[in-house]
């Protein structure tokens, strides 16, 4: 095995155990929040006592912490993540159901942004007009100041899709950082002699930037996937959308230990994944 | 080249995969547009307990028997024909003929054997089953015939028929198993968190009188939208021909700008209702405990609040006052001789000042000195209920009492009105499905979980509370319809007079019909605007929607 498979399995490995404990941090924590273990259709005056209390065993699930813990790894192993508490369907089918609108849309959100960030950040270098700089700072500015819930009601009233939403939460964020590392890029010194030669700026940026970038803005990708992700999760739930943000935020109302402990899992594998292709990428630059 | 097209179907695969809509967004002319308000849980009828796999079960489960929700009485559906036995334990059904379900099976006596049995089966924990379960033991069920079925229950059961509107018939041999219906549409296709698209089940047994097979429209699309400001919203747009429930305040924007698709059928079954905790075990001091026992100081607190006013503000003069436990709407079960709740910041002083209260610059205190100050809870979210609180707490002042208003979400709340006991009061609605007292047992009776101020008492804490349990159990022990609303209505008398629930007001049901839909006629029952949904018509000469 080369020392190259090695590391990477190494990594893989830190990245499963990371996701894990994030998975069973989340279930403590649900575990220990106050409602944990009731359900409103205790309320039904319609329902016998062994109906009550066949309600009450099913949400007894996590009673024993430790316990939990076992039963729940013991089954991811055998690639069962239990039931859900709230939905009463089992929990692969319904992240299954949900991970396609999801990833689509966070993937067009964070292109979106990317593409937007881009563009600007590239003109704002090019014509290094005080204006331009300016305009874009205060427009940026503005897009971070919008809470995420008038993101969505405007993606609603506006009725646009939601990965413009997921976007425009990302932008301004993603633009800050990928203009701050272009602009230390760009007045490097053999940029500089570059222009004083009056080399074309096309092949400036391509030859002398962008390869004197790269590792911060592969750094950013990841970065900025985490956070399309992050923004893609109260967008979902405000929305109404038909994704995993919608999910877990009925998964956290409803205190569904099985349910988050799985979202968690998900949603902490996909951010530390994302973050090790990144890395990964980084390391095998020339 | 071979790559090129490769690299070109992968693309196209990609695309496809970013840019599409949720299947099944096509909408046709004929297809009817509403929201459930949550993702429903099953679309197994017996295991139903949520209002959205209700409604679902509404408009795709054949039942036996039919509550008209305009007239209250009951009709025959599946059933041509019943006959409850004296003693009130055997139901005889005789069936219809030559009916199908909408996958084309069948249906005969074994399809409500299997049902009956499905549902009185333990192990099912269903609800609709618990409502039938009076007596220990099992229930038998004969099929003498294709079309005739006896169902035979161990104790009597009260108002036995009015409970088969919920039972909705399964089929025991089709493939389909629960997709495979009796009523009016059948779940042809569900994207989670998205929707679920009904269509017409061919197979109905009604037609209107002309002959026309029902129901009239095609299809139904019922959108999963938690959100109620989106719903109205897409009404508004005319996205949605239908808004099953309006809130007050939605209601009272519709009105004006729209006036005409803004349905109000008068009061409803609902009501909102506030509480002490009379717990013994609640970790609360003595002193408190003592208030809330004494039925003086409840009667003084529900006179110091103006109902009036709060189904004025609150609710925007969609509400009115409520008498008792069971709303006007309710007509057979309301005690026409309550009296009706009264505003009287004065007697109720004079009634604390008798049971050893005082007013000591303004504050009210008990005769050992104590402010009278308490924590009344209700869930975060819900602002007319938070309005209400702060109406409430306004009242209350006048009497010198302190209140404060805690929100919490609905689990917390849960947890502390039937496990920890943690609370001095609290603010919540009771929904009222059934109309029939029998379905409220728990809630009277002193054993009862849901007996709110002070569950699972071992023996009745007052004389009063023995009286409900001996009047509870004496009428769900006779089918005289007659001694039953008797008894019922000395029940509602005496908490009308002891007060163990505060109850404020009925809100008034409230839809939103678009005026492309014809035939609607929203009652207060639910489903309040589609209860009649077999004879609903989308005009196919306008745009669909909330068009003016």
């Amino acid at each position: 095995m080369t020392p190259g498979i090695l590391k990477f399995a190494q990594k893989l490995l830190l990245l499963g155990a990371l996701a894990i404990m994030g998975a069973l941090l989340s279930a403590t924590i649900v575990r220990f929040a106050p409602g944990y273990g009731v359900d409103e259709h205790e309320l039904d005056s319609r329902l016998s006592a062994s109906s009550r209390d066949a309600i009450r065993n099913r949400l007894q699930l996590g009673k024993g912490l430790l316990s939990y813990y076992g039963a729940y790894l013991s089954g991811l192993v055998h690639g069962n993540l239990g039931t859900s508490a709230f939905l009463e369907r089992p929990v692969a089918g319904l992240l299954k159901e949900r991970a396609a609108f999801t990833a689509r849309t966070v993937f067009l959100g964070w292109i979106t942004a990317w593409a937007a960030a881009s563009l600007l950040s590239l003109l704002t270098l090019r014509w290094q007009s005080w204006l331009l700089e300016y305009s874009a700072t205060a427009a940026t500015g503005i897009l971070i100041a919008l809470p995420t819930a008038v993101v969505a009601l405007l993606c609603l009233y506006l009725r646009a899709p939601l990965f413009l939403g997921i976007a425009v939460i990302t932008l301004p964020k993603l633009f800050r950082y990928q203009h701050n590392i272009l602009a230390q890029a760009h007045i490097q010194p053999f940029v500089l002699a570059a222009r004083a030669r009056g080399v074309s700026p096309g092949r400036i940026l391509f030859r002398h930037v962008l390869p004197v970038a790269r590792p911060p803005l592969l750094a950013l990708l990841a970065v900025s996937a985490s956070l399309a992700l992050g923004a893609a999760i109260p967008l979902e739930a405000l929305s109404d959308s038909p994704g995993v943000g919608q999910l877990a935020w009925q998964a956290a109302l409803n205190r569904d230990l099985p349910l988050l402990t799985s979202i968690t899992l998900f949603v902490t594998l996909l951010t530390a994944g994302v973050n090790l292709f990144s890395g990964t990428l980084q390391e095998r630059r020339p | 080249m071979r790559c090129s097209r490769r690299s070109s179907a992968l693309l196209l695969a990609l695309f496809s995969f970013l840019f599409s809509t949720p299947a099944g967004r096509a909408q046709s002319g004929e297809e009817l547009h509403f929201c459930l308000h949550s993702e429903p849980k099953t679309f197994n009828p017996i295991l139903v307990d949520d209002e959205a796999s209700e409604n679902v079960r509404y408009l795709t489960g054949g039942v036996l028997i039919r509550v008209n929700r305009q007239t209250q009485a009951l009709e025959p559906a599946l059933a041509e024909s019943w006959q409850v036995s004296r003693d009130g334990r055997k139901i005889t059904f005789h069936l219809r003929k030559g009916l199908y379900f909408s996958d084309g099976t069948p249906f005969s006596s074994e399809d409500v054997a299997f049902t009956m049995r499905l549902l009185m089966d333990p192990e099912t924990h269903s609800a609709t089953g618990d409502a039938f379960r009076t007596g220990a033991g099992s229930i038998a069920v004969q099929t003498p015939s294709p079309d005739v079925v006896v169902v035979s229950f161990p104790a009597l059961v009260a108002g036995l028929e009015r409970l088969f509107d919920q039972v909705a018939i399964l089929s025991s041999k089709s493939p389909k198993k629960e997709m495979s219906v009796l009523g009016p549409y059948y779940v042809s296709d569900y994207v989670p968190g998205s929707y679920v698209l009904l269509r017409r089940n061919l197979n109905y047994w009604k037609h209107d009188a002309q002959g026309k097979p029902l129901p009239y429209i095609e299809t139904v699309r019922l959108d999963i939208q938690r959100n109620r400001d989106i719903e109205l919203l897409r009404f508004r747009r005319g996205e949605l021909q239908l808004i099953n429930r309006l809130d007050a305040e939605q209601f009272d924007r519709l009105q004006k700008d729209s006036p005409g698709v803004a349905r109000n059928a008068g009061t409803g079954l609902d009501g909102e209702e506030l509480w002490f905790n009379q717990t013994a075990a609640a970790n609360l001091p003595d002193y408190k405990k003592k208030w809330f026992q004494t039925t003086a100081f409840r009667q003084a607190v529900s006179l110091s609040i103006n109902r009036t006013d709060l189904a004025r503000v609150v609710f925007d003069g969609y509400a009115t006052p409520a008498y008792g436990p069971v709303s006007p709407s309710n007509h057979f079960w309301f005690n026409t001789s309550l009296p009706a709740p009264k505003h009287d910041p004065q007697a109720a002083l004079l009634l604390l000042s008798r049971g050893g209260f005082h007013l000591e610059n303004g504050t009210l205190k008990d005769s050992a000195g104590h402010s009278v100050e308490f924590t009344v809870i209700t869930n975060s979210g819900n602002t007319t209920r938070e309005k209400m609180a702060t109406m409430i707490q306004q009242d209350l002042s006048e009497i010198g009492i302190a209140l404060k208003v805690v929100t919490l979400d609905f689990p917390s709340l849960i947890e502390r009105i039937t496990r920890t006991f943690d609370y001095d009061a609290c603010l919540l609605g009771l929904v009222n499905t059934d109309l029939d007292p029998n379905g409220q047992m728990t809630v009277w009776l002193s054993s009862g979980e849901d007996h709110q101020w002070n569950p699972h008492q071992k023996s009745p804490a007052t004389p009063w509370e023995a009286e409900i349990d001996k009047l509870m159990q004496e009428q769900a022990s006779t089918p005289d319809e007659k001694l039953r609303k008797a008894k019922f209505d000395r029940v509602q008398q005496i908490v009308a007079e002891q007060q163990p629930f505060i109850y404020l007001i009925n809100k008034n049901a409230l839809s939103a019909v678009s005026a492309s839909l014809s035939g609607a006629a929203p009652v207060a029952l639910n489903p309040q605007a589609f209860w009649n949904i077999e004879t609903l018509r989308l005009k196919p000469s306008q745009e669909m929607g909330a068009s003016k």
